[in-house]
């Protein structure tokens, strides 16, 4: 029977913050500034009160007193209004051609009909609701830079030397755990470990080369990542952190990701967009409904874009990916339902058919961007009683041309719960790149192998041996 | 209290505890109701600036606010979680077929489960003594007893969990996954 020390331990191994580090300084800044919001309420609230009570005791001091306290949180306001026009200003100066949203012409909500799908069974159109920012139009990519390729003589099917380093899983987090994206132009992927380690992947010679990064790099691995062409740099969505290979450093952007004004901001997956250069996210308002953002690194500016029909977060409909063939973002829900985003007038395709929704903020759940397409392992659907598995023990990605989740290919373990800590598309081999780390402690699956399917053939190959196969 | 004093005495206060009172939340509940939390937590603490004692007492005194705030969050539970209410009226099914996902590695899942089905006020003893670390002491203060009976209740907490995760029944038991509200976590 286990003693008291192991019930204990297994009590510490069970915290899901078992850090306080792992906090990220997004999420203080996020609840210094609902303090401060909901102070300012409180305090011109109070002050109205003693304002009344200081005209039947007049004296100079109290008025003066009681003046200055009435004026406080306008004042307080100014400041921040100023250190806010200051800031903006500057980032103006950086880039002037992006305008804000209440600068731009409010365009009439668009009803077109999609040519393709608006005839297909099951398929329904949804109307912007409301003004759609242009921003994702307006705005146009920088020329891309070469994609990395592989050195003459690399095969990336053979397994990567034995016994190299490797990343290192951690407790399961709340807060999302382990993250990666695929870096184009170096042609690794990026990745953060459970200690907020980054890592990067080579997937030529299938090596792991521990970076030593330098800046910002506490809490960077909270929220997913997205490697930004345009600015050549990987962002970690969930606390704004900035990963620039080049030089090998983090940076934090706090500003974009609190949002002006705003208090619900739950950036989720985020994509990158081609056409603009920009970053693609979402943010659920407080009436549940989703709302589409415009991420420019460069400034550090997040922009609404528009708010999308009837999608509502309790349903959990979340971003999955992007399709450059039909230029629409993918969302997923837990209904069975596919929906078909215009990034550039928000008009919504909503799709019925089987389909692996997710951003429900499940540990296990897994989105890719691959094959230009989205990916997506172990998401959920709610079949009236429970949620389960949609795709059981398979990884399906969206296919344009039929408008359903296929091709499905294996996962390596079956229905297991935690067969990798992160899925990479990676576009070099054109191939899905599954990643482990290393605990000893989390059983036989967590042995530390890097294994991928080829979108092809759905052929699956092993990267990196497992430690303990 | 002078109006630059208490704040100043808040501003110390919350760069002090902050990261400490919100990890409370977030080992509680999901990550928007845990900022909302905290800084409901520390809007008390700024009213009552006053009450708020110093030195090791304070954040004993804070987590004190936090376990109320948490439950009057968890009684009042606002639309935004809408998907967590509808999720709660849903009973585990009796053969849970394997594909039902799990929402954390299953020891930890096991573990959590067998708190769970402990006496609430126990729950929150073996938190605050193994999450938040907390002295018996203090402990001890917040729950209005001695050191000594908080170190006996929490040996008679782990026997209790010994032997209900040595139950053949408990290592067979699986919940239903219910989502957190909040978003992220992919990659």
């Amino acid at each position: 029977m286990m003693n008291h020390e192991d019930i204990l331990e297994r009590m510490s191994n069970a915290n899901p913050t078992p850090d306080v580090d792992m906090i990220t300084d997004g999420q203080l800044a996020e609840l210094a500034m609902q303090i401060e919001q909901e102070r300012r309420e409180a305090t011109d609230l109070r002050d109205r009160q003693p304002a009344a009570q200081s005209q039947e005791l007049p004296s100079g001091r109290a008025t003066r007193e009681s003046r200055f306290r009435r004026l406080r949180p306008a004042i307080a306001f100014a400041s921040a209004l100023l250190l806010v026009l200051a800031v903006f200003g500057v980032l103006a100066l950086v880039r002037p051609s992006q305008p804000d949203v209440a600068d731009q012409p409010a365009p009439s909500p668009t009803t077109t009909v999609a040519a393709t799908s608006a005839t297909t069974p099951g398929t329904t159109i949804l109307p912007v609701a409301g003004a759609w920012n242009p921003i994702l139009t307006d705005t146009r990519a920088k020329a891309a830079p070469p994609a990395a390729t592989c050195p003459e003589g690399a095969d990336p099917d053979t397994p990567g030397p034995a016994g190299q380093d490797e990343p290192v899983i951690g407790p399961v987090s709340d807060a999302g755990g382990e993250a990666g994206a695929f870096d184009t132009r170096t042609g690794r992927v990026v990745y953060l470990d459970s200690s907020d380690e980054t890592w990067t992947f080579d997937v030529c010679t299938n090596t792991w080369h521990q970076m030593n990064a330098t800046g910002a790099t506490r809490g960077v691995s909270s929220g997913s990542l997205v490697y930004d062409v345009d600015s050549d740099v990987t962002v970690a969505l969930g606390g704004g952190h900035v990963y620039d290979a080049n030089t090998n450093t983090w940076t934090w952007l706090p500003l974009a990701f609190l949002g002006p004004g705003v208090n619900r901001f739950k950036p989720s997956a985020g994509v990158y967009d081609p056409v603009s250069g920009l970053i693609i996210t979402t943010r659920f308002t407080d009436d549940d409904h989703v709302e589409l953002w415009a991420y420019d690194v460069d400034t550090n500016t997040a922009t609404p874009v528009g708010r999308l029909g009837d999608l509502r977060w309790e349903d959990c409909f979340g971003l999955l990916g992007y399709s450059r063939e039909i230029d629409r973002l993918i969302f997923g829900s837990i209904h069975d339902v596919t929906a078909l985003v215009d990034p550039r007038t928000g008009e919504t395709t909503l799709i019925s058919t089987p389909t692996p929704g997710g951003v429900c903020g499940l540990v296990g759940e897994e989105y890719a961007s691959a094959g230009d397409t989205a990916y997506v392992a172990k998401g959920v659907w709610h079949d009236g009683d429970v949620f389960r598995t949609r795709f059981p023990g398979e990884v399906c990605g969206f296919d344009v041309d039929t408008s359903a989740w296929t091709p499905c290919f294996a996962i390596r373990g079956g229905s297991l719960p935690y067969q990798f800590e992160a899925m990479v598309g990676d576009s070099i081999n054109d191939r899905l790149v599954f990643i482990h780390g290393v605990n000893p402690n989390f059983g036989p699956n967590a042995d530390g192998d890097v294994w991928a399917i080829d979108l092809d053939t759905g052929e699956t190959t092993e990267l990196l041996t497992p430690l303990n196969p | 209290m002078q109006t630059d004093l208490a704040d100043r005495q808040f501003r110390e206060m919350y760069q002090e505890n902050q990261r400490r009172v919100l990890a409370y939340f977030l080992r509680r509940t999901d990550a928007t109701s845990a900022r909302d939390g905290a800084a409901e937590t520390f809007l008390v603490a700024w009213r009552r600036i006053d009450e708020v004692p110093s030195g090791d007492h304070t954040l004993p005194w804070l987590y004190g606010v936090a376990r109320r705030v948490l439950s009057n969050q968890r009684r009042s539970r606002s639309r935004s979680a809408a998907l967590g209410r509808k999720l709660a009226d849903i009973d585990p099914p009796e053969d849970p077929s394997p594909e039902v996902i799990v929402l954390r590695r299953a020891e930890d899942r096991e573990m959590l489960d067998a708190v769970a089905r402990l006496r609430p006020e126990d729950q929150e003893i073996l938190r605050l003594a193994v999450w938040e670390e907390l002295p018996h002491s203090q402990i001890a203060d917040m729950i209005g007893t001695s050191a000594h009976a908080i170190a006996q209740r929490i040996y008679r907490i782990t026997k209790q969990l010994a032997r209900d995760l040595e139950r053949p029944s408990s290592r067979a038991e699986r919940q239903i996954p219910r989502p957190s509200s909040e978003g992220g976590g992919g990659s």
